[in-house]
């Protein structure tokens, strides 16, 4: 008998652990080999709150332990985009108890020791891009323990649809996880959603696809809310929806999407958090460009890289679906070439072939027969994609992948040599929520792209919209923003880059002194410089909206990460974002959030600097809701922009077989009339 | 075969709707040469305003995909078969309505930058249509389908979307609203023009008969 290579060995098992599918969803953790008996999520409830900027959504949780010895439950859910966990809470005898945020391994040593001595302790960690772990023990014999998770991420609008996604779809890309754990995601009591959205803008319509039972109302021109509702539990007073009878799985992703009113000028918003007394304050400064963009109109080469890895095998069939729709977008003019990938890199076409209606049907056929297995060589697809250029024509590269590169070269600067080596643009199809996204973005700043995540519960042919009219319209390149007459520092993103059709810039920093500022964004439109100019206020003094603190910590955290992984992690770099993730109470790669006894924590002498800024936070969001959405545009007196926002186009909805049945009863009369009248004659 | 069902579709018949069919062949042939929606021929509030006004007539004619352009093309020709001998001169008067009456909501209700399909027109179609039919026939069918046509508009409006078709281009069913409201006020207008043109010759007519 031979022996098999331990690559070989491990593409096996990882190909049989995908087949198995444990660990595909957010769920209570148990050993796959079943050394300890599975907990219960008993209810699980969610409520979201989008103010304009920014998301907050707080999760909350009942385990529950059936059986009769104690046990310690580990709840794992997907990392949202950009999501900053703000709060990790924990009821301990009936009372909740707001957790602290100290060094990874300080608090891990923190949270064993309680565990030891058999005291309540709870414990968030972050792992890397791929899942937030709770940690909580002991859930006892027979009894429930709550928990509440609170975590901030911006809101996302693009060409006017706001996108909102609450990550449950684990991408089964994580080998370890696979191999040791099945997570458990049944909810067995009561699963609620509740979604409110408060925009200053007007808003047209709301929807949540793939949830058809979603119970979506308007109580204003720019509020919405909508709520789902499950579970095998009782349906309590004040819950929205009923109860299905069946326990709610937590496999699925719930996406919510938002339309601006169409027409709305481009704008400049100005968010700010400076309290009394404070020299310095913190700005959130959302740019809605307008409409400036022309489209490209001559033919392109066009490069899909598809990943076709074993990861890939729940998400295979949004894939191929996409890139039948992308390939249907091709005019006539465009040449395509398709790349697949998985341990190795090879052409599906074997050279340019013209997008005519029979190549894009005939290729599209191909793709979607093409059975995903094996490893991700994100390198060698890369590398593929590239040396098929042609210096002569315009090109774009869409790489579509889960993003988790386990074979062959996976370095983050080694990809980023190789995208350097050409001038193309990167566009990034990001599948499910554990993919590399770091990495992705990375790769697509260097190559002034964009990236764009793609959810299973996605409407597929929106996201595709969206894409298709930034790669078919010119994009502001090189795009700077200064700021005169107010001191501003610490701004990220550091690099702004490039904006494409329908993108928001969004900035956040720090700024000194108040009063009338000159902002100018300036950028290159096909190599044409071009100037945008507007004035001005931020305010002495503002505190409606101290989350935004916490957003700018965040994103200066994953600034510093990211210049981590592209030139080699530096001793200071990670000091900078592990000092930032403790003063400002975030989970991190680098800290984690402990919970503990009150009297422990002063045993252990932890400050609780986290529930005063959570207390801050609370009362500044009460104060909110009972207030109608404030606007926050501040270029009304000098507007940046004077076209309007870009917009969707719309096909008016093609007649139906529906449609057409209406009219049989008419083919009906009219035969009969016909026969009248040929009597009649 | 039949020759009484064939007699009609001979060429030079009125029976055979001709102007549909070279209607429908215009906009399969866009569909083919042009592909899916042509860049130079969609609905562009942004061209529109540079000047391209050809695109508030071609934006019609011109389909997001394979599926929009197949059922409007086959609704096209359903309704030309069954309207267009008993429309006659209105069935150019409702393409013509259905055109205005979605631009018209295109320009100043909707606020979208980019449109394309018959459907809406095709709506003006049936409205005008089933009026011209009613006229004639008088059967309780034809106010059932007109129900049934205008329930699902609503219904559609009031979910934001087609029930049942899921085209590459989101659906916006105001346009088939807009579309439907043109065909049947063009028959309302219809109607007060014969009723205006008739009590005009009445006086005349009883003023002959009245010395004689």
């Amino acid at each position: 008998m031979g022996w098999i290579k331990p690559s070989r060995l491990s593409r096996l098992l990882l190909g049989l652990l995908v087949l198995a599918g444990h660990v595909q969803a957010a769920g209570l953790l148990t050993p796959a080999d079943g050394s300890l008996p599975p907990l219960e999520i008993r209810d699980h409830r969610v409520e979201v709150i989008i103010e304009d900027s920014y998301a907050i959504t707080t999760v909350e949780q009942v385990f529950h332990n059936p059986h009769d010895c104690d046990l310690e439950a580990i709840y794992s859910f997907p990392v949202p985009a950009h999501g900053a966990v703000a709060e990790f809470t924990l009821w301990i005898d009936g009372q909740p108890v707001t957790g602290e945020v100290l060094e990874k391994a300080q608090a891990r040593t923190v949270y064993e020791q309680e565990k030891r001595a058999g005291r309540d302790a709870g414990l968030a960690e972050k792992d890397a891009y791929r899942t937030f772990d709770i940690h909580v023990h002991p859930v006892r014999a027979g009894q429930d323990t709550r928990i509440r998770l609170v975590y901030l991420q911006p809101a996302e609008v693009d060409t006017g649809i706001g996108r909102y996604v609450y990550p449950l779809e684990e991408g089964g890309v994580d080998e370890r996880k696979l191999a040791f754990w099945t997570a458990n995601d049944k909810v067995t009591g009561n699963f609620s959603f509740d979604f409110k959205l408060r925009s200053s803008y007007p808003v047209e319509a709301l929807r949540l696809p793939n949830q058809g039972q979603a119970r979506i109302r308007q109580l204003d021109a720019g509020e919405w809310t909508a709520s789902l509702a499950g579970g095998a539990g009782a349906v309590e007073e004040g819950a929205a929806g009923t109860s299905g009878g069946a326990a709610y799985t937590l496999d699925q992703d719930i996406v919510v999407y938002w339309r601006h009113a169409a027409g709305l000028p481009g704008s400049v918003d100005l968010v700010t958090h400076r309290p009394a007394g404070a020299k310095r304050g913190t700005f959130m400064l959302v740019v809605t460009p307008g409409e400036d963009l022309q489209p490209i109109r001559e033919g392109r080469d066009w490069i899909f890289i598809l990943d076709v890895s074993g990861s890939m095998a729940g998400k295979y069939a949004t894939l191929a679906d996409g890139v039948r729709r992308a390939l249907g977008r091709l005019t006539p003019a465009d040449r395509f070439r398709i790349i697949l990938f998985n341990d190795n890199a090879r052409e599906l076409t074997g050279g340019y072939v013209p997008a005519t209606p029979e190549q894009v049907g005939r290729y599209a056929d191909a793709v979607g027969r093409i059975q995903p297995g094996g490893s991700t060589n994100l390198y060698a697809g890369l590398k593929e994609g590239l040396g098929a250029l042609e210096a002569d024509r315009t090109s774009g590269l869409v790489l579509v992948t889960d993003g988790v590169a386990n074979v062959g070269e996976t370095g983050q600067r080694k990809f980023l040599e190789l995208i350097g080596r050409r001038d193309v643009r990167l566009f990034t199809f990001i599948m499910g929520n554990s993919a590399n996204r770091p990495l992705l973005e990375s790769l697509t700043r260097a190559s002034h792209g964009f990236a764009v995540s793609i959810s299973n519960s996605d409407d597929i042919v929106g996201q595709l919209l969206a894409a298709t009219s930034k790669v078919s319209h010119e994009a502001l390149h090189g795009v700077e923003l200064d700021i005169d007459g107010i001191r501003t520092a610490d701004i990220t993103p550091r690099v702004i880059g490039s904006l494409y059709r329908g993108q928001q810039l969004v900035l956040l920093g720090h700024y000194w002194g108040d009063g009338s500022a000159d902002v100018r964004l300036k950028a290159r439109i096909s190599g044409q410089p071009k100037e945008y100019r507007t004035r001005f206020e931020f305010p002495a003094r503002s505190g409606s909206n101290p989350e935004i603190e916490r957003l700018w910590a965040y994103a200066t955290i994953e600034d510093l990460q990211a210049e981590m992984a592209d030139f080699g992690e530096q001793a200071d770099l990670k000091r900078a974002a592990t000092d930032l993730a403790l003063e400002y109470g975030l989970v991190s790669d680098y800290t984690s959030m402990v919970v503990v006894r009150d009297e422990v924590f002063r045993e252990l002498g932890i400050e609780r600097r986290n529930l005063e800024r959570r207390e801050l936070e609370r009362a500044a969001r009460a104060a909110r809701a009972g207030q109608p959405a404030q606007s926050r545009r501040v270029d009304t007196g000098q507007p940046l922009f004077n076209g309007s926002r870009p917009g969707f186009g719309s096909g008016g909805g093609a007649l139906d077989p529906w449609s057409l049945l209406l009219l049989l009863p008419l083919a009906w009369i009219g035969l009969r009339a016909r026969r009248r009248e040929t009597r009649a004659r | 075969m039949n020759e009484r069902w064939f007699r009609p579709l001979r060429h030079g018949s009125p029976a055979l709707p001709w102007r549909t069919l070279l209607l429908a062949g215009l906009a399969l042939a866009l569909y083919l040469l042009a592909g899916p929606a042509p860049e130079a021929l969609v609905y562009d509030r942004a061209a529109i305003a540079r000047g391209e006004w050809w695109r508030l007539l071609s934006g019609h004619w011109v389909h997001a995909d394979g599926s929009h352009a197949g059922w409007d093309i086959l609704g096209l020709l359903c309704l030309g078969l069954l309207f267009e001998s008993r429309l006659d001169r209105l069935l150019p008067l409702a393409l013509l309505a259905g055109t205005a009456a979605v631009d018209l909501w295109l320009l100043t209700g909707s606020g979208l930058a980019r449109y394309c399909g018959l459907s809406g027109i095709l709506n003006a179609l049936l409205a005008a249509g089933l009026a011209a039919w009613w006229r004639e026939l008088r059967s309780p069918v034809i106010p059932l389908v007109a129900a049934g046509a205008l329930a699902k508009i609503i219904v559609e409006i009031g979910a934001g979307e087609a029930l049942f078709t899921r085209t590459l281009w989101p659906s916006t069913p105001l346009a088939h609203g807009a579309g439907f409201a043109a065909g049947a006020l063009l028959v309302l207008i219809r109607l007060w023009w014969r009723k205006a043109a008739t009590g005009a010759q009445t006086p005349r007519t009883g003023y002959r008969a009245g010395p004689r």
